[in-house]
């Protein structure tokens, strides 16, 4: 699925109150963690429908259980180029009080657990539009890893990024 | 999710469509490169294919079509369509929801319709055919 090791354990973690699940997916060569508490299902990429004049980062919708979902590209929504789905490609099913949508990833890789010791601030130096949409870093199998606000997320591409 | 409404299916350059009945005043046979006409009523009408409109990257076609005529005020709007399927009844239209709503260049789409894996577009067609005579002054 992925050329990551899956590790046994997460460095740094614990299963403390503290502790918050992460699905760890991976846009282009980055690894990013999502709020496991936000995922709902994830499912193989499917080629979306269209939705005329909508813009890149959205490239269409899906209909889910009978649901009709938007769905958002993670690459380009964090600025990163764009590229056709690969066999790895994933829609991952968010839920989010904005309204459900379904995030395009290359690759889904784990699900992990992560003490709040494990999470720092993310650095000063990062690009703020990027640093913008990260919660925190963590670190996974010795690859750095961005948590995802998603709120934070959905707003930017609400403005159009 | 909104009360079920008469839809027309439609096929435009390999795509399914839906169509609220009510936004079709008629249905003719046209060609996409036929020169502006008048309708019945003497108004001027304005005849265009609907896939390049919806997507500009989609080859104009140049077989006969069949037309969806939307009458408005001061001219008529006919929308071709390579083939018009069928009614249908009882469909739930969802809406496509604020992120995507918010975020379309141009408010053609009305939702959708959660039909087998691919949704079916909802087409405001009242819409595009106002947005096309505005154009055409």
């Amino acid at each position: 699925m992925s050329e990551f090791t899956v590790p046994a354990r997460v460095s740094g973690e614990q299963d403390g109150a503290d502790s918050l699940d992460f699905l760890v997916v991976r846009a282009a060569d980055e690894l990013y963690g999502l709020p496991g508490a936000s995922v709902r299902e994830v499912m193989r990429w499917r080629a979306p429908t269209p939705v005329p004049g909508a813009p890149p980062v959205l490239p269409g919708i899906i209909s889910q259980r009978g649901v009709v979902l938007p769905v958002v590209d993670l690459r380009l929504a964090l600025g990163l180029p764009g590229a056709p789905p690969e066999r790895s490609a994933r829609l991952v099913i968010i839920q989010h009080e904005a309204g459900d949508l379904a995030l395009f990833v290359d690759a889904v890789i784990d699900l992990v657990p992560l003490a709040a010791a494990a999470r720092a601030q993310p650095p000063a130096a990062l690009d703020p539009a990027r640093a913008r949409m990260l919660a925190a870093v963590a670190r996974y199998a010795d690859h750095p890893l961005a948590l995802l606000n998603l709120a934070a997320l959905i707003a930017a591409v609400q403005e159009g990024l | 999710m909104s009360s079920p409404v008469l839809l027309l299916e439609v096929l435009a350059a390999g795509r399914r469509y839906y169509v609220p009945c009510a936004h079709i005043d008629g249905l003719e046979l046209l060609r996409p490169d036929a020169p502006l006409a008048h309708d019945k009523r003497g108004r001027p009408r304005l005849a265009r294919s609907l896939a390049p409109l919806l997507y500009p990257s989609e080859a104009l076609a140049t077989a006969p079509q069949q037309a969806l005529v939307v009458r408005l005020r001061r001219r008529s709007v006919a929308l071709l369509v390579d083939r018009v399927e069928q009614l249908a009844h009882d469909l739930a239209v969802q809406p496509l929801g604020p992120l995507l709503a918010r975020s379309l260049a141009a408010p053609w789409v009305l939702g959708a319709v959660a039909a087998d894996l691919a949704p079916i577009l909802v087409l405001d067609l009242r819409r595009i055919a106002a947005d096309l005579a505005l154009a055409a002054l």
